[in-house]
């Protein structure tokens, strides 16, 4: 049997198979270089946050109890709901609105306070009418993941049953490694009207917090 | 209190509370991503 030796390898080594094996190995540095960020089980040690936008619209909701046999009590409650939520907003809308802002820097506290480092991305560019709607591919950021929180829903809610109307905060956190499709963290949480016994993220509003509004 | 401060406190109040209940589960998945992202895979 033949055996080549190892010298023998120069001999086929032609200018074409050169360039086949740096062309090779270029392609696979690049492939290397794509995976650059943390992969996943490695835990994450930066966060970059998207903020979640002040609210522009409160949801204002007063679902008058149905009055027996009427058949356009839904759509009279409906219109009735639709006026109260112009004038709650024109009320609310008056002074200055920090909500998203405070949820924010509560988060990014809470996160630095648990070794995280924390950027802000302020800068993140939105789109006008639906600013919580990002486009994650255009992030730029050298963190290791990114959080984008934002709030879904704020307002009042009364059942008809009774004067009082109830807060509602809807709110929701994703944490993701930019670039893997799968979330680290994608959780929906509600305060007030939508919490849910039996879901335990939800927080179920207090009873002291039942606000009287005048029904005019 | 205004009305309108007693709304504005409770929605306050709600966001704050999300925050600190989200952080906690941020901070735990964070520290442990694989485990989260495996909870995820079918």
């Amino acid at each position: 049997m033949m055996r080549e030796s190892p010298g023998s390898m120069k001999k086929v080594m032609t200018p074409m198979n050169r360039a086949i094996t740096v062309l090779l190995l270029l392609a696979l540095s690049t492939a290397c270089a794509t995976h650059s960020k943390p992969i996943a089980g490695k835990p994450i040690r930066s966060i970059a946050v998207i903020p979640a936008s002040n609210p522009k619209w409160y949801s204002f909701e007063n679902a008058a109890p149905p009055v027996g046999g009427y058949p356009f009590q839904f759509w009279v409650n409906k219109l009735d709901s639709k006026s109260k939520a112009k004038r709650f907003n024109d009320e609310v809308g008056s002074q200055p609105n920090r909500l998203g802002t405070d949820f924010t820097d509560e988060v990014v506290t809470a996160l630095r306070g648990h070794g995280f480092t924390v950027e802000v991305l302020d800068d993140v560019a939105r789109p006008v009418n639906d600013p919580d709607n990002i486009d994650h591919d255009k992030i730029s950021t050298s963190a290791d993941a990114i959080l984008h929180i934002s709030l879904s829903e704020v307002g009042l809610y009364s059942s008809g049953w009774c004067r009082d109307y109830i807060p509602r905060v809807n709110a929701s956190g994703k944490l993701f490694i930019k670039g893997q499709d799968d979330n680290i963290y994608d959780e929906d949480f509600s305060y007030g009207v939508d919490a849910k016994q039996d879901k335990k993220w939800d927080i179920l509003p207090i009873p002291n917090l039942r606000i009287q509004v005048s029904r005019q | 209190m205004s009305h309108l401060d007693e709304i504005r406190s409770s929605f306050s109040i709600g966001a704050l509370e999300i925050a600190k209940r989200m952080s906690e589960q941020i901070a735990d998945s964070a520290k442990h991503p694989g485990a989260a992202l495996a909870k995820e895979a079918p």
